[in-house]
């Protein structure tokens, strides 16, 4: 799967997600910074994000899809960076 | 017994199970691997299903489960998540807790 096509439907989902994206082909690790994931247990977010290659899952086309999802103070939290929108 | 109500039952009769793909001593996938590797350092006992020798349970389970890829792990029935789940519910503490309240 194409690594832009990740991105695009996670936006489509999180318009205001930062994606940082790893991998290639079967396999991504795949970070998604959204104001939206806000009020989401972990669950919620996994599933959220998962249902949105649903069928690729299923097909096989993803075999490996690692997600971490945090809103961005969560994520200024954890690292001790703020990130900067532009 | 159906596949579900097989499922339900494993469930209902183990406070902490994994399905996974492969055994936690001999894992087929990396993901598992993780799984099976966070929940044993955590010394919690806990059941496993190999998904790779049950294809009626890796195929039924995400329906019951809502949640779509391997490895899954449930604490007193419920759905907690894969292994990306398990690592950061375990990095801020929230797993042992939930895990000693299943098994104590």
């Amino acid at each position: 799967m194409d690594e832009n096509e990740i991105i695009a439907r996670i936006t489509s989902l999180y318009a205001d997600a930062a994606v940082d994206i790893n991998g290639a082909d079967c396999s991504f690790e795949v970070y998604v910074i959204s104001e939206q994931l806000g009020g989401k247990s972990t669950l919620q977010r996994q599933r959220a994000l998962l249902d949105l290659f649903k069928d690729e899952l299923k097909s096989g086309k993803l075999h490996a899809l690692s997600i971490k999802a945090r809103t961005p103070s969560e994520q200024a939290a954890t690292s001790g960076l703020v990130q900067i929108q532009l | 017994m159906s596949t579900e109500n097989k499922i339900r039952k494993q469930l209902a009769d183990n406070p902490v199970i994994l399905y996974m793909k492969g055994t936690p001593d001999a894992p087929s996938c990396g993901f598992s691997a993780k799984a099976a590797g966070l929940l044993k350092g955590t010394g919690t006992d806990f059941a496993y299903v190999n998904v790779l020798e049950a294809p009626f349970i890796m195929e039924k389970l995400p329906e019951v489960s809502d949640f779509p890829t391997f490895p899954q792990l449930f604490i007193k029935g419920e759905i907690i998540g894969g292994s990306d789940i398990i690592e950061e519910l375990l990095a801020s503490g929230e797993l042992q807790p939930m895990l000693d309240s299943a098994t104590h």
